[in-house]
């Protein structure tokens, strides 16, 4: 069996490999995940490669079906993430030291949000799409949008302290 | 400290995101690939077997049935575009991007015309002006917000455009600012448009177009978040909080502001055709169907397969007052599985598979939008519900028939 695909997709997984890599891992928070959502996404369109390449932003496209992989995938490794709707109650308490950079706080607890809503922040603060472009993406509406990013960012403000995202490191 | 935690999210996020593996592993997505393809042919051959047994199971019942009769001959009958309304549809693209051009399909008779529109998202509005001849459409700015800039064209006899695609012009009328344009069935064109685009809370004035396209009106409106909800006597806000408020629309500006409701999580909406109610999702499938005369309020059993993470993909009416819900179990990287659903008045009863919305014209046949099977960027295809069908083919979900 000869697999008859673009020719430019090797290529275009060098050029663009990481950055896939990393708009995956700010979905997921975790290394091995965010390979594995790659992987699985980029072998959904290897068979129509072809297709994706001819569109004006092939990476668009993949980034898009990385983000409703991610959306949709059912956990088939032991990942130990586990998103959850409650935060515990002092970010310190998962794990870190008194000394947790403030970086490292935001980072853990967007890792505790539902899925949907810590995608809506990676677009939307990673990637920095629009409210519209984010509901284009997940295939809802904008308002779904913003109230999920409402939440999610409900969630983080009540807990983090104003020094918590201000401050230096103590 | 909303500013503060916006910069500390994104500083967060682009330093984590340097600790992201680097390299793709190219075997491991070729294996992969493989193996879908693999599992593919089996689930195709599967289907095969499982048809074939159906068509065999079948025809021996029919053949013990009916032995002794004549089977009839089977006619079918090609699908003849030039039997359909004036229609115009956005058309879906399979290698359709977040950012790139859209094309409009006009189909008038048997003569197509094809216009590109410079916009990812194109939103067909109707078909307005003396005889309806004109198409009239919003068009997306590439700066993400959300008001839409109204184009026109106008066909001629021959079924032809006139000419390209314009800005919407009305005589005697200011040149319309972008907004959020409710088309009232049979009716006008209510186009809000805030005064300062892209602040959560802006004042804005409400432009009604006449559907001759021959007068526009504008009165003045408070200051708010976007509308949910236009018809010809109403209009409808919910805030940042799901507050839902109502107001009658009257000469000179709004009636007060009345509260009729609070969502919880406002996740869609859709106005019923004759402009008496509109239905609100408000979080985890839960519907609410609000009067506008009297803003009385029923709350609907949650949608199924729905919930607090997962809304209604689509909420619509239909003529005689129903309310219909599309839904999706999974959404995965190359299809979508759709169900509709259908309120009965207690409950939710399935509807038919695949139906993502309908549509209904005044005078012509109604219009569905499938999506089965189909990839990202190809949100469906319309189907004009006619005798027989006709599959006007895939759209990105925007249709407009005369």
């Amino acid at each position: 069996m000869t697999d008859q695909v673009h020719p430019s997709f090797e290529g275009f997984v060098a050029a663009r490999g990481s950055t896939l890599l990393r708009h995956a891992y700010v979905l997921t928070g975790d290394r091995h995940l965010a390979e594995d959502l790659v992987q699985e996404t980029l072998a959904h369109l290897y068979r129509r490669w072809g297709r994706v390449a001819a569109t004006a932003s092939p990476e668009a496209v993949v980034k898009t079906s990385i983000t409703r992989q991610y959306l949709s995938w059912r956990r088939r490794r032991s990942s130990g993430e586990r998103p959850s709707d409650r935060l515990p109650e002092n970010p310190s308490a998962f794990g870190g030291t008194d000394a947790i950079d403030d970086d490292d706080v935001i980072w853990r607890l967007l890792a505790r949000l539902p899925r949907k809503q810590r995608a809506i922040l990676a677009l939307r603060y990673y990637n920095d799409q629009s409210d519209a472009q984010i509901a284009e993406i997940l295939g809802v509406s904008a308002s779904t949008v913003r109230s999920n990013a409402s939440r999610a960012l409900a969630t983080l403000r009540a807990q983090t302290s104003p020094r918590d995202v201000t401050g230096g490191v103590s | 400290m909303s500013h503060d935690l916006d910069s500390a999210l994104r500083d967060s996020l682009r330093r984590h995101a340097e600790d992201a593996p680097s390299i793709v592993d190219l075997d491991g997505v070729r294996g992969r690939a493989r193996e879908i393809r693999r599992r593919r042919a089996v689930e195709v051959l599967a289907a095969g077997i499982v048809a074939v047994a159906v068509v065999l199971g079948l025809g021996a019942l029919v053949g013990t049935l009916r032995h002794d009769a004549t089977p009839p001959p089977v006619t079918t009958q090609s699908p003849t575009p030039g039997a359909l309304p004036p229609l115009a549809f956005t058309r879906g693209d399979a290698n359709a991007q977040p950012v790139g051009a859209t094309q409009i399909l006009l189909r008038v008779g048997s003569a197509d015309t094809l216009l590109t529109t410079p916009s990812a998202a194109v939103t067909l509005l109707g078909w307005y002006g003396p005889d309806r001849r004109t198409l009239v459409w919003g068009v997306q700015s590439s700066n993400g917000l959300r008001e839409l800039t109204l184009y026109a064209v106008t066909v001629g006899e021959d079924g032809r455009a006139t000419g390209s695609p314009q800005p919407l012009r009305i005589p005697g009328a200011a040149m319309l600012g972008a907004g959020r344009p409710f088309p009232v069935p049979g009716g006008p064109i209510q186009l809000w448009v805030p005064l300062t685009p892209g602040s959560p809370q802006s004042a804005a004035v409400l432009v009604t177009i006449a559907p001759d396209l021959a007068r526009a009106t504008t009165r003045p409106m408070p200051a708010s978040q976007a509308p949910v909800a236009i018809t010809e006597h109403h209009v409808a806000f919910v805030d940042a909080d799901s507050h839902v408020t109502v107001a009658a629309l009257a000469a000179r500006g709004v009636s007060a502001l009345l509260p009729v409701a609070t969502c919880a999580r406002l996740t869609g909406e859709a106005t019923s055709l004759d402009g008496s109610a509109m239905a609100l999702g408000c979080g985890g499938g839960t519907v609410e169907q609000v009067r506008f005369d009297d803003r009385a309020v029923t709350h609907l059993a949650a949608v199924p397969e729905t919930n607090q993470d997962v809304d209604p993909l689509n909420m619509w009416w239909d003529p005689s007052g129903g309310i219909h819900a599309a839904t999706t179990p999974t959404m995965r990287a190359d299809y979508t599985v759709v169900h509709s659903w259908d309120w009965t008045g207690t409950s939710w009863a399935p509807g038919p598979d695949g139906v993502l919305t309908r549509v209904y014209p005044q005078g012509g046949p109604s219009a569905r939008l499938v999506r089965e099977n189909a990839s990202p960027g190809n949100p469906g295809r319309w189907i004009v519900e006619s005798s027989p069908e006709v599959d006007l083919g895939p759209s990105d979900g925007s249709l407009a028939v005369r």
